[in-house]
């Protein structure tokens, strides 16, 4: 049986977000000074169109995660999470099943959903303030009162580390699914032969 | 598929051509050179000097600078005849000095840290390993360590010149 | 079948195509650049000259002396002789409150020492060359006189009005001429004034210091005539504007003054004048403005044609041949190096300026100071990031060595010149001692007869050779590991600074996370092959 998991919309948000972020990481470490790629200038220039871009994604997210429900999805739940840590820490070396099992609507395992909920909810929103208030600084710094761009900086390069450890562990994640390439097709397509049938086709 | 070939020739030629037509400035080549080699500071040329190392200081400059001003114990060998004078042992004996091993230490100076740049990488090139140019050459030099600084005029011909410019 | 296309087509739409268009959408938003604003200057030289001066009979005269032509100057241009003594081009001082409550004084080039030549009081038939009166010998001069004002320095349009060196300001006279400093052509002088061209004003601010760009470093001969990468403003091929065109003057009064002389911040000239504050069209460049002085960018580098002074040692001046001549030697680009009469020099061209915060607001060394740093300020410009009116600007630094009263602790005014041997001048006579004790008698100082030489430095703000736009410094000059900015360091300059142990400890955390994925990785390969080979 093959379920749908992600509609056009959640895989345009996510692919989009994808290629945000690495627009914003490969720049902003650039303006960090830890490289030179596009030229100082173009980096600045990039990061800022770029950070519009994912500010208006986001914002669109939003609307559409209120609008169809999908933010239930990412309420963090304890319910089966010793289960699905101890998977990660051993249960997928001997080849056992998920103990959460995806569905459309409980796309996300117990682990995902704390994460996620995290993401969403602390970091970047965190990138998106002191990202903020580095760009427009001047303005923010009369109407909030500070004094140094220095913690700013500082704050947002602490949010760009989280982002892109998170990146990494995301990434690699992806290859644990029912098959290496299981998820990431289903990001692509929206589709995924369901790990119960799978299972059942394999027995 | 004759006329395709003749084209995909062409266009290969065109492309040599092209490529063949590509000149550097000399600031490329500068810039190229100084991911290659090592660029110290007047301060840290000035720890060698003074320090325990044999070290060997190189004024890569023509003699119509040098003698006007440079940092006392530097070799003068003008970046022209570079390659063949470093490794000469009559241009070493000229100077009353042995030959130096090429994995002693060398520190090049120019005017203001650009040919030095291009002569440290010929000298890598000819195997010498410890090879520092000194950033911002003799004129970086000369502001910092004002007073540690010789000239030999004489060897420019004409002694003392007796001109007086007052005013101010 | 018809399932899988549609799936397809629809991974590909929201998948790759729109995400994609999406990332173009960014590129194409951050390439989107507005043009810099131009300005059309209206300069003085479509000033139309309104009378002919060669018309007038009473510059047909017989002129006897130069105060005549000033007479007759004033003759007509009444109450300009009254302007003209109000400003600080003839009192060479200018009522000034110093910062951090050091009072009211009345500063400027009579009485301010300086890093050169230590100060133009008691060297006035050198220095006074310079003033615009005639013959400032000592402290007889009569301030009060009209006809002590020299109009022809300023308005000569004929190029051929000089002062006579060593003559405290007066031009040649019949008894003093020489082939090279002749007595001027008083009616063809007269007769073709006008507005101040580049050399009146040049003749003096290019050669400050004894010689073409000593002082400055950003004025100099090659202003005259340069191009436009010199100086995009006065370049004939650029905007060919005179001093006057920025240095807007009334009643005399000409606006803009240099923090080598001055204090407080008014009467300045600056680059909003013209330019206003964002005459870029690009909202982070603009943002600058707020820190930044216009010139921290648009001037790269200074002396672009001819070397400036940076380093004045006097301690080695003195130096004689075996028969007593005095020496001066050359660097290898031809500038004296060493001069027995002033020491040794270190002079560069295309010079990379230091920063430094400046609010407008300067403190100088004066007369009665005793010398609290080392190396002795000779000037302090004053600003910090926390100050709302400070910018970044680009300064020459002059650093020397020269005199000091070593049981006073104060800075020596010397007496350098004189017109003989014997009068106790230092150039004449090369004797230190003798020098110190006359130079502080005619500044009214103490003078313990101990002296040695202590550093010094001098900032002056660089304000001249604007680069043409696309010459202006590129972000990474101040936006990198190796920033200009170095000296600045009150504030965070984003690609300059980092938190070291933020860094390592993203870093680090990063290496594990890594690590980590490898580890899972490596076992879950291994286990998995452990399984498949038991089956």
């Amino acid at each position: 049986m093959i379920n749908k998991f992600y509609t056009p919309y959640n895989r345009f948000w996510h692919w989009t977000q994808m290629l945000m972020v690495i627009l914003l990481s490969v720049t902003g470490w650039e303006i960090h000074g830890t490289y030179k790629f596009f030229g100082y200038q173009a980096a600045v220039s990039i990061h800022n169109a770029a950070a519009w871009g994912f500010i208006i994604l986001t914002i669109f997210s939003m609307f559409w995660m209120a609008l169809t429900g999908e933010w239930k999805q990412y309420l963090p739940t304890m319910n089966k999470m010793g289960a699905q840590i101890k998977f990660y820490l051993s249960g997928i070396f001997y080849g056992e099943p998920h103990p959460v099992l995806k569905s459309r609507h409980r796309k996300l395992n117990p682990l995902q959903r704390m994460v996620y909920f995290l993401i969403l909810m602390i970091t970047i929103p965190f990138q998106i303030i002191t990202g903020l208030i580095y760009m427009y600084f001047h303005l923010a710094k009369n109407a909030i009162g500070i004094e140094y761009m220095r913690d700013t900086a500082i704050l947002h390069t602490i949010g760009a580390f989280l982002l892109i450890a998170f990146l990494l562990v995301h990434v690699y994640l992806v290859t644990t699914g029912h098959t290496v390439w299981s998820n990431i097709k289903a990001m692509f397509t929206g589709y995924e032969k369901s790990e119960e049938h799978a299972e059942l086709e394999h027995q | 598929m004759k006329t395709i070939n003749k084209i995909s020739i062409l266009a290969l030629i065109i492309a040599f051509a092209c490529a063949k037509q590509e000149t550097v400035t000399p600031d490329d080549m500068v810039e190229a050179a100084k991911a290659e080699v090592n660029i110290i500071s007047v301060e840290q040329a000035n720890d060698i000097i003074n320090g325990e190392e044999i070290y060997n200081l190189i004024d890569v400059r023509g003699p119509q600078e040098h003698y006007y001003g440079y940092i006392p114990g530097s070799v003068m060998i003008p970046r022209g005849s570079l390659e063949f004078s470093i490794g000469s042992k009559d241009f070493w004996e000229h100077e009353g000095l042995y030959e130096p091993e090429k994995d002693e230490i060398f520190v090049l100076y120019c005017k203001k840290g650009k040919r030095s740049i291009l002569a440290a990488q010929t000298l890598q090139k000819l195997g010498y390993t410890k090879v520092y140019v000194i950033d911002g050459g003799w004129k970086k030099w000369e502001l910092t360590y004002p007073e540690y600084t010789e000239k030999d005029l004489k060897k420019l011909g004409g002694g003392d010149s007796h001109e007086e410019v007052g005013g101010c | 079948m018809s399932k899988k296309i549609r799936i397809f087509i629809g991974s590909l739409f929201a998948s790759v195509i729109f995400p994609t268009a999406a990332i173009f959408i960014v590129f194409w938003f951050s390439s989107q650049k507005n043009e810099p604003q131009t300005i059309d200057p209206v300069l003085r030289a479509d000033h139309i000259k309104s009378v002919d001066h060669s018309e007038f009979e009473v510059l047909q005269q017989e002129f006897e002396s130069p105060h005549e032509v000033t007479e007759a100057c004033v003759g007509c241009h009444n109450g300009r002789d009254n302007e003209i003594m109000q400003t600080a081009h003839w009192k060479w001082e200018r009522e000034a409150e110093l910062p951090n409550g050091r009072g009211v004084h009345n500063i400027g080039k009579k009485n301010l020492l300086n890093n050169f030549c230590t100060g133009a009081a008691g060297n006035n038939g050198s220095c006074m060359r310079c003033h615009i009166g005639y013959g400032w010998k000592d402290k007889s001069f009569d301030f009060g006189d009209p006809t002590n004002v020299d109009c022809l320095v300023c308005h000569d349009n004929t190029e051929t009005y000089f002062k006579r060196s060593g003559e405290a300001g007066m031009p040649a006279t019949t008894e003093n001429a020489t082939l090279a400093q002749p007595v001027p052509d008083y009616n063809y002088v007269a007769q073709n004034v006008g507005l101040p061209t580049r050399h009146n004003c040049g003749v003096c601010h290019f050669y400050g210091g004894g010689g073409n760009n000593v002082k400055h470093g950003d004025l100099e001969e090659a202003l005259l005539e340069c191009s436009k990468e010199v100086d995009v403003h006065m370049s004939p091929d650029g905007a060919d504007m005179v001093c006057t065109d920025c240095h807007k003057t009334e009643n005399h009064n000409i606006t803009g003054k240099h923090y080598g002389v001055s204090a407080m911040n008014k009467n300045r000239v600056n680059c909003e004048d013209c330019h206003g504050n964002a005459p870029h069209n690009d909202r982070i460049i603009d943002g600058h403005f707020e820190k930044v002085a216009c010139q921290t960018c648009h001037i790269p580098t200074y002396a672009k044609v001819n070397a400036t002074k940076l380093w004045w040692d006097w301690s080695s001046a003195g130096r004689l041949t075996d028969d007593g001549h005095s020496i001066a030697e050359n660097d290898a680009d031809g500038n004296h190096n060493y001069l027995s009469i002033k020491g040794n020099f270190v002079w560069d061209d295309n010079v990379e300026p230091e920063y430094q915060w400046h609010n407008g607001t300067a403190d100088h060394y004066l007369l009665e100071d005793t010398i609290s740093t080392i190396p002795v300020k000779i000037n302090e410009l004053f600003g910090s990031y926390t100050d709302t009116t400070a910018k970044i600007v680009p300064v020459k630094v002059h650093r020397g060595k020269q005199m000091y009263d070593t049981e006073y602790n104060t800075l020596i005014s010397m007496k350098l010149h004189a017109a003989e041997k014997g009068e106790g001048a230092f150039w004449k006579d090369f004797d230190w001692d003798t020098s110190a004790v006359l130079g502080m008698q005619y500044n009214n100082r103490p003078y313990s007869g101990q002296w040695d030489f202590v550093e010094t430095e001098a900032s002056w703000p660089l304000n001249h050779m604007v680069a043409p736009k696309e010459q202006a410094m590129s972000c990474t000059e101040c936006h990198s590991r190796d920033s200009r900015l170095a000296n600045i360091d009150d504030i965070y300059v984003p690609g300059r600074d980092h938190s070291r142990f933020l860094d390592n400890l993203g870093n680090i955390i990063l290496v594990l996370t890594i690590l980590g994925i490898l580890v899972h990785t490596i076992l879950r390969i291994a286990f998995y092959k452990k399984r498949h080979h038991a089956h």
